[in-house]
């Protein structure tokens, strides 16, 4: 369509006729109405009343769609019965789809007294809305007349269109915040339940008990709030018994294993008299009661006459005994199978001593598996030199190996649980 | 595995009267959604979509309910229904025109929940507000 063919022949004569003058004025006063609609339907209203009351009373209908893919809804008429039109036209019927190629179709199948279809586009392939008129009317007034309502119908589809999409962003954006704040609340739960879970853990694994002839130090650093690594220590007349065990994996499930393992310890440590037989009475207790609930450890047990320095060790495929004899760091490996596997285990006691000056210090392999920054692992001889380091220098081996490794590994923390359980002899 | 349509509960109403509605509301309708095998996109404009019709009763009608449906005509898919009685959102047809400016934001979030669906209707007079929503499977 073309804007304003409607005056063209009589301003090349420089006269305007009062019919003219009169249309321009009309039209004038139609756009500014136009403008000023809010919305599509308002639109449609302004160029029907302005279609009765200028253009000879001309029967008209207007259709837009709520977008660029929606059917075409009855908007307004100047019919006397709504009812009597169709409400929807489709935007892939034929009709539409002809007024994409013709722009005007005359006879349209539409129920009411219209004679002439004009496609009201914003672009040359986009329908925004469909005019229907009773009569034709002269071209050139058709012309502007939708090039002004499809003009004013376009940009109020394009601002229910913007306003939408931005509708949905701040629709999304408030969801995002509330399952933030859902996320933030789940999670500050969690922290709460993991801080007592690791009191509850630290309450249970206890204290290391004051023995006399003997200076125990104890390292316990789980990786994130609970580990999957345990100690106990206890003393029974002049049997200073030291355990470690490390569970498969670390966290919340580790920890639970923990648990068991330590209520298990609880229930045979007094009558198991060698650390071979404990070993066999925690296996069985595991091995036999959780059956399936694939509780996997490796363990070692010391036994140190703290009368007389004999020591009896053994171990189920954890990490070697490191003992400082004369000054001189040595591990005693142990071997062992893994516990919890299946039933009727058994495990070696191998007889040593010590005297009054001697270290026997037990870990897990959470500090020597650490990785440095180049991926190389601290290693079991890197601890066997801070812990002979500490022990000559009477200072704590466990902290000195804790600070070292986390030295190594470049970082706060470790890569896995890590424990250690030392005692110097003699005090 | 997919769950069979047939399984999948027919319709579920959630009272919506403290904010923690708005989460079982939108957890309802993610549900279902998923046992009906809709794509996870869906999902979650369905949920969006709950959650902003629960959080606008909420706010403005403080009580209401939600109903999720189970749809299977005119389409298979996802239906719900948000009604209140509360005070009704003035001036809805300029509200949804995307035209208004609204001080308080009432119903203004209406237009994205009718973006992000298939099919809207909505009637709202003082004391009584439904709004329909489907979402269709495919």
């Amino acid at each position: 369509m073309t804007q304003g063919a409607g005056p063209s022949a009589s301003r090349e004569s420089g006269v305007e006729s009062p019919t003219t003058l009169r249309r321009l004025r009309s039209f004038a006063a139609f756009r500014r109405a136009l403008r000023v609609a809010e919305s599509a339907e308002d639109v449609a209203n302004v160029t029907i009343a302005f279609a009765s009351s200028e253009l000879g009373g001309t029967q008209m209908s207007i259709y837009c769609g709520e977008d660029y893919a929606a059917d075409f809804d009855l908007l307004a008429t100047s019919a006397a019965s709504r009812d009597a039109l169709s409400q929807r036209i489709e935007r892939e019927g034929s009709l539409a789809q002809r007024l994409l190629t013709e722009a005007v179709v005359r006879d349209p199948e539409i129920v009411g007294s219209h004679s002439v279809a004009v496609a009201l586009r914003d672009t040359s392939e986009r329908l925004v809305g469909i005019a229907f008129l009773a009569d034709d009317l002269d071209p050139a007034i058709l012309d502007e007349l939708v090039f002004d309502t499809e003009t004013a119908l376009a940009a109020r589809v394009m601002n229910r269109v913007r306003a939408e999409e931005l509708a949905v962003l701040e629709v999304q954006e408030r969801e995002l915040v509330s399952l933030l704040r859902e996320v933030q609340e789940r999670d500050a739960i969690i922290q709460k339940d993991l801080e007592e879970a690791r009191e509850f853990q630290r309450r249970t694994l206890g204290d290391p008990p004051r023995v006399e002839g003997a200076s125990i130090e104890v390292v316990y650093r789980p990786l994130g709030q609970v580990g999957g690594d345990l100690y106990a220590v206890s003393l029974n007349g002049n049997r200073l018994r030291l355990f470690i065990a490390d569970a498969t994996g670390h966290g919340v499930s580790a920890s639970l294993t923990t648990m068991f393992i330590k209520s298990v310890y609880d229930t045979v440590n007094v009558s198991a008299n060698a650390p071979g037989l404990l070993l066999e009475a925690v296996n069985e207790g595991i091995a036999r009661n959780y059956k399936g609930a694939q509780m996997v450890f490796t363990a070692s047990c010391v036994d140190l006459d703290v009368a007389t320095g004999e020591l009896a060790f053994s171990s189920a495929a954890h990490p070697p005994l490191c003992l400082v004899r004369g000054g001189k760091a040595t591990y005693v490996e142990g071997g062992g199978a893994l516990l919890g596997v299946r039933l009727k285990m058994r495990f070696e006691t191998q007889h040593l001593r010590v005297a009054k000056g001697d270290g026997i210090y037990l870990f897990t392999d959470g500090f020597t598996e650490t990785p440095g920054p180049g991926g190389e692992q601290f290693g079991e001889e890197r601890l066997l030199s801070i812990v002979e380091d500490a022990h000559a220098r009477k200072i704590l081996a466990g902290k000195a190996l804790d600070e070292a490794a986390l030295a190594f590994a470049g970082r706060s923390e470790l890569s896995d649980d890590a424990t250690f359980v030392g005692v110097h002899y003699g005090g | 595995m997919m769950q069979a349509a047939s399984d999948v509960q027919e319709s579920i109403e959630i009272r919506i009267t403290l904010e923690g509605d708005v989460v079982r509301a939108r957890g309802a309708g993610r549900d279902m959604c998923r046992a009906l095998g809709m794509s996870e996109i869906n999902q979650v404009k369905v949920a969006t979509a709950i959650s902003e019709l629960a959080r606008n009763i909420f706010h403005y009608a403080k009580t209401g309910s939600v109903v999720v449906r189970k749809l299977t005509t005119p389409k298979a898919g996802i239906e719900i229904v948000a009604s209140d009685s509360g005070p009704g959102i003035p001036d809805i047809k300029l509200v949804l025109s995307g035209t208004y400016k609204s001080k308080t934001g009432m119903g203004k979030g209406l237009l994205g929940a009718r973006r992000l669906m298939d099919h809207f209707e909505i009637e709202s007079a003082p004391g009584r507000t439904v709004v329909v929503l489907r979402k269709y499977a495919k």
